[in-house]
């Protein structure tokens, strides 16, 4: 170590210090969760995703009829042997739902991981760069939102053999555009800042500013907006489905589940009621948890001493 | 104010022209159209050939483009491909189709700025009380609902209030399936009767989303304006609550609404698209699918570009609006 002098003991210096007053300053990330964990909302809503994320891998695990299984009778309404009913081919409900949440959420993650890479990276360089790299990237952010993302994808998609993975990654290549505006304008004003000029004076190289000062300042903005991308994720592959161009069997999602059984609402509701409350459920949650974590991440949030 | 206007429409035409190479690109990777009669019993390569030659696919794409581009731009947005139907004029269908959404687009914009902009400003002018608490989780719950699922909910009740109508020996009112090909027939009041009936259930349908977003950034705009000094001044010189709120206040937190609403027209859009489908009307969201699902070039070209212009439209409109109802903003 360089400083020998300041380093602690390990055995006896650490444990003790800290805890002796209880007045030791708590790290950034210590304070934020701690603001995230007294945010009721957000936590009941962590909660009750991960117990629906659980719920459909678990539950598909054990439940006793898997998506293969056509023995039920055709549209048999819900009883303990199908609490959900079967489908018109006699499917169990239950199971598909368990299989659709599963394809819903693995898609919704993969599109708010695409959109947020592809949007941080454009956002920070644009912003940081400024100049033509910055007209250039905004101009691609405005020929992207001038026709309907939705039909985009749709179009975009064909082009690919269809499967769950080609959905989730077109899909991804075209909901970047909100986040890299969002980290932009982000990095603008954090590169007038004078530790960003304080790092130029020192010779630091554009990507190491760009990766280790300006990207750690915007880590608030990237949390929120990535969870908040996988809940319009959710909804935006439930709605292509929807139209029929997104997945598409043997691949299942809660959207599809639901096309396939609208056309029952009247007779039988809860074939329709089912998959929609769990998208419901999902893209309520997850924004509930977005909005803790914007309130975890402010720094003017003075309610919970820091 | 015009000159504006006019460097603004200059500017995007390059957008327009690139977004349109990039779109001829994308829709010419996207599929084949000889596809269908190559896989069809009994035709032969001569027959594939003949079609490739008529559809210009033996040029190479940017000559292609450059072909479509011209004959686009005097008029002629060609004819459709998917085969088995009518060569159906695609300038004809496109904009038949638009006419139909864009008047459900705009009919929804329409009643979800009207209540976003009410319940926002009711939320935060009596915030922390029962109302908002109801307005927000109403706006919370419906954000996270797919566009579908409030179309599909409106339609069944819909056709049940239809069945109370002739239950009680009426005629049927709402109906679930578009506007009729003709046009509206009968006296005026005939038609506004029916026309409302067309219209309602989609409108609402498709209102209901953007009417959630709208009424948090309305309520949001107006706590702002309400704890801004101006404001509060205007209370200290002894003005009536009611006339702060209104002339000081709501005049300036109009600002966002506005400006978001008319940004948003893409994503609206994109909830017609659903919603037509959901109620079955034959306008640009059954135009984009089948132009899809039998792959149609010229047909998805002619889609692409109209919603494009409309975008690029109120994008402008957006501007202008900003610049008048903040003075501070300049155009020019």
């Amino acid at each position: 170590m360089a400083n020998p002098q300041i380093t602690e003991t390990p055995a006896a210096g650490a444990a003790s210090s800290s805890y002796e007053f209880g007045t030791g300053a708590r790290k950034q990330w210590q304070t934020i969760l701690r603001r995230f964990t007294r945010h009721r909302l957000a936590m009941v809503s962590l909660i009750v995703l991960v117990l629906l994320t659980l719920g459909a891998v678990v539950g598909a695990a054990f439940w006793k009829y898997d998506v293969t299984y056509t023995g039920g009778s055709s549209f048999a309404p819900p009883s303990a042997e199908h609490p959900l009913g079967t489908s018109q081919i006699g499917k169990d409900m239950l199971a598909l739902i368990f299989q659709g949440t599963q394809y819903s959420l693995l898609i919704a993650l993969v599109v708010a991981f695409m959109a947020t890479i592809i949007g941080v990276v454009l956002g920070a360089v644009a912003g940081f760069l400024r100049g033509a790299v910055d007209t250039f990237v905004m101009r691609l952010v405005d020929l992207f939102l001038i026709v309907p993302q939705l039909a985009l994808v749709a179009i975009a998609a064909r082009a690919f053999p269809s499967s769950w993975f080609t959905v989730a990654i077109v899909l991804g290549l075209f909901s970047w555009m909100q986040v890299a505006r969002i980290n932009r304008g982000q990095t603008l004003s954090l590169s007038e800042r004078e530790f960003i000029e304080a790092a130029k004076a020192l010779g630091a190289s554009n990507s190491r500013i760009i990766f280790k000062h300006i990207l750690p300042n915007l880590t608030g903005i990237i949390t929120v907006n990535a969870t908040l991308a996988v809940a319009t994720a959710v909804l935006s592959e439930a709605a292509l489905s929807f139209i029929g161009l997104g997945v598409k069997p043997p691949d299942t999602s809660l959207g599809l589940i639901i096309i396939e059984n609208y056309s029952q609402f009247q007779d039988r509701p809860w074939l329709f009621y089912a998959p929609f409350v769990v998208i419901v459920l999902i893209s309520l949650t997850i924004n509930f948890i977005g909005d803790g974590l914007r309130d975890a991440f402010d720094p003017r949030q003075t309610k919970v001493r820091a | 104010m015009v000159r504006y206007i006019i460097r603004r429409l200059l500017v995007s035409i390059p957008i327009l022209g690139i977004g349109s190479f990039l779109a001829y690109l994308m829709v010419a990777s996207a599929g084949d159209p000889l596809a269908e009669l190559r896989g069809r019993p009994g035709s032969t390569e001569a027959d594939v050939q003949n079609l490739a030659i008529e559809l210009g696919l033996d040029k190479p794409i940017l000559a292609r483009y450059w072909d479509w581009l011209t004959s686009f731009l005097s008029g002629d947005w060609g004819t459709s491909v998917a085969l088995g139907q009518a060569r159906a004029d695609v300038f004809d269908r496109v904009t038949t189709a638009f006419g139909t959404t864009f008047k459900l687009v705009l009919g929804a914009e329409v009643l979800a700025v009207t209540l976003g902009i009410a319940v926002g400003v009711l939320a935060a002018v009596k915030q922390y009380s029962i109302f908002d608490y109801l307005a927000t989780s109403t706006a919370f719950v419906m954000f996270s609902m797919p566009v579908f699922c409030v179309a599909i909910v409106v339609k069944t009740y819909g056709i049940q209030f239809n069945n109370v109508l002739t239950g009680m020996g009426m005629d049927r009112w709402l109906t679930t399936a578009g506007p009729p090909v003709g046009g509206f027939k009968g006296d005026v009041f005939d038609q506004v009767w029916r026309y409302t009936g067309t219209f309602l259930l989609p409108t609402i349908a498709l209102g209901a989303i953007s009417f959630a977003a709208y009424s948090r950034f309305q309520r949001a705009a107006m706590l702002e304006t309400l704890s801004s000094d101006y404001v509060r001044t205007a209370h200290a010189k002894g003005l009536r609550p009611m006339r702060v709120i209104f002339r000081h206040a709501f005049r300036n937190a109009l600002i966002p609404v506005t400006t978001l609403a008319a940004l948003n027209i893409g994503a609206v859009f994109s909830g017609a698209i659903i919603t037509e489908t959901v109620f079955g009307w034959n306008g640009m969201g059954k135009l984009l699918v089948s132009a899809v699902q039998q792959f149609d070039p010229p047909m998805l070209m002619g889609w692409l570009m109209i919603t494009a212009i409309l975008v690029v439209v109120f994008n402008l409109v957006a501007d202008i609006l900003y610049g008048i109802l903040d003075p501070r903003i300049r155009l020019g």
